[in-house]
């Protein structure tokens, strides 16, 4: 039996985070690409929550910026899908389509 | 100040506003084309009037100095347009503003069923403007500019019926030969501002009144001498008189506001004014050069005119040549200096008034016998005075009107006329004795060829025209309408009336007098001052009537009454038929002398010279066209060739270099931003692929920087 430690839940985060950068490049459904948005902040906050955990309440336990960051994250990140997805309906209503690959209004 | 002086300067504005009018929009005016003139013409009297009140108070000064406008410098000397008011001036405004006003009215009548009548009145309102500057200016310049304008409309409005060739001809005549005096009186002008560096005339006056050296006395003279023939072509002097019998091509009104009253009185007008200058010497070495000229001459042009004026049959020709003989008088007058400048200018005033009442009479005869002979179909010449007579009967105004105006040019007692004349002779005879005598004999004249005038037109019986078919009838002949015949009625009565200001009460000598002894230069009061002797105060100057010698006025009654009385038996007591058994062809050579004018309507005689020069200088022009032709232009073809041909090396240069590389820096610019902006795609993802391969290579060398200085 092993103990689980830093090292296993920064892998953990990293492959999270690997597979909503790859999601967030790739998909071609918007909303995918949101969800994959979220999977990566995700990521981010295990990663907040572990170095809180293991490095910064080993020296103080009093310490929880780590823990406070992770639920601020969270509440961004909450704002930011609703943003997302409301634009995501506003384009879907005047160009009928989702797919990022098709939306080309910043071209030159 | 008065303030109808302050405001002088408006008298010639008031005209120049009407012909503004009449010329911009006188087709719009239709049926009112004469009021701006006129009333622009009833402003300028308004103000002529209380400058006139204003000379006549006693204590009244000379208003010179009055500038409008610095109009230019010459070597730092300033010359100003600039007015004077004094008696002269304040007599001449009057004459010009009140004739001419009555002239305008009377025109109303006489044009008014002229097609080109708005423009008519544009140019009569334009000659008063001009000759309002020259009679208000205190200077030479302004006086040249009125005096060229007056020549200048008097060129439009002998030619006003420019349909006719010999008009047109006229109008030439009279422009050119005024010209050729005009150059005199230039070249005179540039010789008095060379010498004294003044162009106004009080600066003329003073200097001339130094007297510098015997050279600079010399050289004025010479320079009035100049000015005087400008006066020789405006006044009609002998020999430049002849345009002005042929000026009667104009309209009758142009004849009389022109010709006899305005603008001839202008060269009178214009020694009167300069007569500081001409009488350069005088009273202190005996009558001075300019002075003996003008006298001179006067006198010959008015027994010149006045012989070709008995013999002619024109009703018009016969005032005209009386006109430049009356000019004459005037300045044969003005030439005998001292009393006869104040004679002079008071013929000048009174002919205004009857030659201007004489002419319009003529005016309305001429247009009722016109009248009469179109509706008889008769073709005859309608200012032929053979043609007339009887006109007494059916035309009762006018021929009162015009034997008021004829007595008073004759010289009958009381009369206008016999005032001023005869203070002519007295002063001509007392100074001058030969003059004297030319113009007693020009006077004995006067009276003939008015008499003879009187008795054809108006006087007998009605002629008889063939109608072409056998039948011999009379005209019927109606006298003109109210608007021509009331300005004859009111020239008749100063006709009548404006002697007395002479003759007996010698008002008008005070009044002259006074406005001669402030003229600058001391000229004028050495000559107010000798004037003053003979007449001091009226009591005075009754004695110096009572005492005078009586042969002046005895001959000019003497001349007067023989003339008539000639007259009378010659042409009165029975009436003349036909021309051919007029009297004055008992002359014989004379006769036939003084028809053709003395032989003095001088170009005729040079018809040969005049086409041999004309050959000389179309030779030597031809000759200059063919240098033109070969050399100059050659020259100037090749200096343009050239140019074009390095124009067009420098435009390659342009074209292709500095455009080339002007173009080449914008033209890179857009290819790489051709090349660079598609990177945009406008695809979110791939800007997100970027940033992230971006930050993962930014990590992976920030790690090796890292590792390298770490180890």
């Amino acid at each position: 039996m092993f103990e689980i430690g830093l090292s296993h839940y920064l892998v953990l985060s990293a492959a999270l985070f690997c597979i909503g950068a790859y999601g967030a490049l790739a998909r071609r459904n918007a909303v995918g690409v949101l969800m994959c948005f979220e999977l990566m902040l995700n990521a981010v906050n295990i990663n907040l929550v572990a170095f809180s955990r293991y490095v910064a309440q080993a020296v103080d336990p009093n310490l929880f910026a780590g823990h406070v960051f992770a639920a601020l994250v969270i509440t961004v990140a909450a704002a930011e899908t609703s943003i997302g997805l409301a634009l995501i309906i506003n384009i879907y209503r005047n160009r009928d389509r989702i797919n990022v690959d098709e939306i080309d209004l910043m071209k030159w | 100040m008065n303030a109808a002086i302050d405001y002088a300067w408006l008298i010639p504005v008031f005209p120049f506003l009407g012909f503004l009018v009449n010329v911009f929009y006188g087709t719009k005016l239709k049926d009112k084309y004469w009021a701006p003139p006129i009333v622009g013409m009833f402003g300028s009297l308004l103000i002529s009037t209380g400058c006139l009140l204003a000379t006549l108070d006693p204590n009244f000064q000379r208003a010179a100095g009055h500038r409008f406008i610095e109009w230019v410098q010459f070597n730092s000397v300033p010359v100003n347009l600039g007015y004077q008011i004094d008696a002269l001036a304040a007599m001449m405004l009057m004459v010009v503003t009140f004739i001419g006003g009555l002239i305008f009215i009377y025109s109303v009548g006489y044009m008014a069923h002229d097609p080109r009548r708005h423009r008519f009145f544009a140019y009569l309102s334009l000659f008063a403007a001009a000759m309002l500057i020259l009679v208000l200016s205190d200077g030479f310049i302004g006086l040249f500019i009125g005096w060229e304008g007056v020549g200048l409309c008097s060129y439009f409005l002998i030619g006003f019926w420019f349909e006719k060739p010999t008009v047109r001809q006229c109008a030439k005549k009279a422009f050119l030969i005024t010209r050729l005096g005009d150059a005199g009186m230039a070249l005179g002008m540039y010789l008095l501002y060379s010498l004294s560096g003044r162009l106004d005339f009080d600066g003329v006056f003073e200097f001339a009144a130094q007297r510098q050296t015997e050279t600079v006395t010399g050289l004025i003279v010479l320079s009035a001498i100049l000015v005087w023939i400008g006066p020789v072509g405006k006044s009609a002097q002998f020999p430049l008189h002849i345009w002005l019998p042929d000026a009667m091509a104009g309209p009758t009104p142009v004849s009389a506001l022109i010709h006899a009253a305005t603008m001839v009185a202008a060269g009178v007008y214009l020694i009167a004014r300069l007569f500081p200058l001409f009488a350069i010497g005088a009273f202190t070495d005996g009558l001075s050069t300019p002075l003996t000229v003008v006298g001179y001459v006067g006198a010959l042009t008015a027994v010149v005119a006045a012989t070709i004026g008995v013999v002619n049959n024109d009703i018009k020709k016969v005032l005209a040549y009386s006109t430049v003989s009356q000019l004459g008088f005037m300045m044969a007058a003005l030439g005998c200096g001292g009393g006869g400048y104040i004679a002079g200018v008071f013929h000048l005033m009174t002919h205004a008034f009857f030659k201007a009442l004489l002419f319009l009479g003529s005016g309305s005869v001429i247009h009722a016998v016109e009248h009469g002979m179109h509706d008889a179909h008769v073709h005859a010449d309608p200012q032929d005075m053979w043609n007339m007579g009887g006109l007494r009967k059916c035309m009762k105004t006018t021929y009162v009107t015009y034997l008021i105006g004829a007595l008073a040019l004759s010289g009958f007692p009381l009369m206008a006329g016999f005032w001023s004349k005869d203070e002519i002779l007295h002063h001509a005879l007392d100074e001058r004795p030969i003059i004297g005598g030319m113009l007693a004999f020009a006077a004995f004249l006067t009276a003939f060829y008015m008499t003879r005038q009187m008795f054809l037109v108006f006087g007998g019986e009605q002629r008889e025209f063939d109608d072409g078919h056998g039948h011999r009838h009379h005209l019927h002949i109606h006298d003109s309408p109210l608007v021509m015949t009331v300005p004859l009625m009111i020239l008749a009565v100063f006709s009548l009336g404006i002697g007395l200001l002479v003759g007996p009460t010698h008002k008008f000598q005070h009044w002259m007098i006074k406005s001669l002894e402030q003229a600058a230069g001391g000229g004028g009061a050495r000559l107010a001052h000798h004037l003053h002797s003979s007449h001091d105060s009226i009591p005075q100057v009754i004695v110096a009537a009572m005492t005078k010698p009586p042969y002046p006025m005895t001959i000019s009654l003497f001349v007067a009454t023989v003339g008539f009385l000639l007259g009378f038996a010659l042409y009165g007591k029975q009436q003349v038929k036909s021309e051919t058994e007029d009297p004055v062809r008992k002359l014989g050579g004379l006769h036939t002398f003084f028809k053709n004018l003395w032989y003095l309507d001088f170009y005729e005689p040079f018809y040969p010279l005049g086409a041999a020069l004309r050959q000389f200088y179309f030779t030597v022009a031809q000759a200059m066209y063919r240098f033109d032709q070969r050399v100059i232009d050659a020259t100037v073809n090749t200096v343009g060739i050239t140019g074009h041909v390095l124009s067009r090396v420098y435009q390659l240069i342009d074209i292709f270099i500095v455009d080339g590389l002007v173009n080449l820096a914008g033209w890179a610019t857009k290819w790489c931003g051709d090349r660079s902006r598609r990177l945009q795609t406008g695809l979110a993802q791939n800007y997100m692929l970027v940033v992230t391969i971006g930050v993962l290579g930014l990590i992976c060398v920030s790690r090796m920087l890292w590792a390298g200085a770490a180890r």
